[in-house]
């Protein structure tokens, strides 16, 4: 399913992150392109070091330059994103793209109420006066199920519990209506049960307030279950991409299956009573500082060949809608 | 002291408690009390894996800490081997450490950068006196390396210089140097990458078949917890509240927390229909845990018994307990 070039909210081509460092250049991210389409939720997933985090700080233009360089072209609206300057992309940032993180307790203000750090973006991006902020900061914190949200406005970050923590920051992400959302990791440092309140949440924001998402996960569990498409990284570049239920189905790089095989699943191994093995991926990744000549995942992948060692495989249109970069991975026909 | 009989659990723990003072000043008095763990009783057969499942601050990690008398525990008794060791002297209980042993979460900080691999796995043995010469000490150095798959010219270097999952593989050997035939893995794997984390899952599994080792293996991570044990403990705010072997555990839980906890997990597939218990709100402070059952602040199914008296752990089938006043026969009438 292709989406038209008109509604595409977000459009990333060729995007290049390297980081110069004194054993040399390490190659974050290395020419990867995506698009988010106004409303949708995209995944990008991968393991540690794959690029999905410098790829979302580098659309935000979090990436300290130097030592970072940033390459390629990040269309959100119609402008390029790395040509604005810094004043200009100020407001942007918490305004029409905010981001949520990882860890609550390090990216909310220790020092200030939770009320004075949602009134800020609002104050700054809204301009509103303090008393219609602070309205707005309680109408945010009840609709993020905070209960006694006029009480709690006044309480600062520690008095809270991890998951209150994340759905503050969740109510300041979306307290200026932001045309899309990036969320790095939201619920990994949360427990299950917390983690099941927070992705409900999401799902139900989501339909209510209709921005897109940008979800960078390495949990395949929480992927299946908010986003529509998604993209998966490998060692700076992307390897895959496609409409959730077929990268589930048929996963066609090799990655994505022994990435999708290693992922234990809850009830599988019911069958005995003895401990039952996983698919393991053997090896580890490869070291970014060094130019990876060929696939990156060659060293690693069970198909590879000369040609996998020798020559970078272009990312290439497998079946609708369904994006690979592998030699090996077989064309569906596309009368399919 | 009883004889040791090939029938007997290696361990054993009887209504365990560790309760932390709280203190509210340097030289004030003590206020209250952390309940971290509240009277947990199980046993670990020869060869078998126990799982301790819970979220942050259930007190699993303590009872591991405990059990290794890395803390010393409030009440109740510990017995490896049938021989109580919760209160031996220091002198006394040190011979007995070399057959219990632990893996830690983080393979970064749990390994001392300043020390060569030879060294770190060194350090166990000779404090043993397993080796009484040079030669014997590398031969069992060489051979701890070929048993968690690291190549013999590991030794001569630095853990900086491996990664996150071949640093695991050290802190393995470093449990398995002294010949221990219980090894406690705190959060083992949950530091690692997808990939990785496989490979680590089933090298514990395939070292415990091939050294017939007892592990009690603390994760919150439900779906390893299936694939690498043959019984399971859920532990709720300090207490155990079910305890049964993996299949019944996972295919027919009895406590409300363990269905809520099993139905939390994100399930990799997108088409997978979810029927899902969102528990509200948060676990309650340990300091003051709720009166009766610990669990009817957040149970969907609590009753008036449960908000007054204390379920105890009840049999509810072969080898099956849980801790719930839906399982009592007398209680139903209550119930209903």
């Amino acid at each position: 399913m292709t989406t038209s070039m008109a509604d595409r909210l977000l459009e990333v081509e060729d995007l290049r992150t390297h980081f110069r460092t004194p054993d040399g250049v390490v190659r974050a991210v290395d020419g990867v392109s995506f698009h988010i389409a106004a409303g949708e939720t995209l995944a990008v997933v991968g393991e540690s070091g794959c690029g999905k985090s410098v790829t979302s700080m580098s659309i935000l233009r979090l990436i300290p330059e130097p030592p970072g360089k940033v390459t390629g072209r990040i269309m959100f609206r119609g402008r390029d994103l790395l040509s604005l300057s810094e004043r200009e992309m100020r407001q942007i940032r918490g305004n029409e793209i905010s981001m949520i993180f990882q860890e609550p307790m390090t990216s909310l203000n220790p020092v200030l109420t939770v009320g004075r750090q949602i009134r800020e973006t609002l104050k700054l991006h809204q301009g509103l006066d303090d008393r219609a902020a602070e309205a707005r900061a309680i109408e945010m914190l009840d609709l993020v199920h905070i209960p006694e949200a006029r009480r709690r406005v006044k309480e600062y970050p520690h008095q809270l519990s991890g998951g209150m923590r994340q759905r503050v920051m969740i109510a300041m992400a979306l307290a200026c209506n932001p045309k899309l959302l990036i969320a790095d990791e939201p619920t990994t440092a949360l427990d299950v049960t917390i983690q099941a309140q927070i992705l409900d949440l999401m799902r139900e924001l989501k339909a209510k307030v209709g921005a897109a998402i940008l979800l960078i996960t390495h949990d395949l569990g929480v992927v299946a279950e908010m986003a529509k498409r998604i993209v998966v990284m490998y060692a700076g570049r992307k390897v895959e991409e496609a409409r959730a239920n077929d990268l589930f189905r048929t996963p066609r790089h090799p990655y994505t299956r022994g990435l999708l095989g290693a992922v234990p699943k809850l009830g599988s191994s019911l069958a005995s009573d003895a401990p039952s093995r996983l698919a393991e991926i053997p090896g580890i990744v490869p070291n970014l500082k060094k130019p990876i000549i060929g696939c990156a995942f060659a060293s690693r992948c069970t198909e590879a060949t000369e040609l996998c060692r020798k020559v970078a495989p272009p990312i290439e249109a497998k079946a609708p809608g369904h994006f690979v970069a592998c030699h090996h991975a077989a064309r569906e026909a596309v009368a399919a | 002291m009883s004889a040791t009989t090939a029938s007997r659990p290696l361990l054993e723990v009887n209504d365990l408690k560790k309760h932390f003072p709280i203190r509210a000043g340097f030289f004030s008095g003590i206020t209250g009390y952390v309940y971290a763990v509240d009277g947990v009783s199980f046993s670990i057969a020869r060869g078998e894996t126990l799982s301790l499942v819970g979220e942050s601050g259930c007190g699993k990690s303590t009872v591991g800490r405990t059990v290794l008398r890395l803390l010393e525990p409030t009440a109740g008794q510990v017995l490896l081997d049938g021989v109580r060791i919760d209160d031996l002297s220091p002198g006394r209980l040190r011979p007995l450490r070399r057959r219990m042993q632990v893996v830690f979460q983080d393979p970064f900080s749990s390994l001392n950068p300043r020390l060569k691999v030879r060294d770190i796995l060194a350090e166990p043995i000779t404090n043993f006196g397993l080796a009484t010469s040079r030669s014997e000490l590398d031969d069992r150095i060489a051979d701890l390396l070929d048993k968690v798959r690291l190549p013999r010219d590991a030794m001569n270097r630095f853990p900086h210089e491996f990664s996150g999952g071949q640093r695991q593989r050290i802190g393995i050997a470093r449990a398995l140097a002294p010949g221990a035939d219980l090894i406690i893995c705190d959060e083992a794997v949950s530091a690692l990458d997808v990939s990785v984390k496989a490979q680590i899952v089933n090298l514990l599994s395939d070292l415990q078949r091939e050294l017939g080792l007892s592990l009690l293996f603390i994760s919150h991570d439900l779906a390893i917890v299936e694939h690498l044990t043959h019984r399971v403990a859920v532990m709720y705010l300090g207490k155990i509240v079910e305890i049964a072997d993996k299949r019944t555990l996972f295919s027919a839980p009895k406590h409300p927390y363990t269905e809520a906890l099993l139905s939390a997990v994100p399930v990799p597939d997108p088409t997978a229909k979810r029927n899902r218990i969102i528990l509200s709100g948060d676990v309650p402070s340990p300091i003051r845990p709720p009166p009766g059952c610990r669990f009817h602040t957040r149970c969907p199914r609590a009753f008036d018994r449960c908000r007054v008296e204390e379920p105890p752990l009840r049999a509810v089938g072969p080898g099956h307990v849980a801790a719930c006043h839906l399982h009592d026969p007398r209680g139903l009438a209550q119930a209903a």
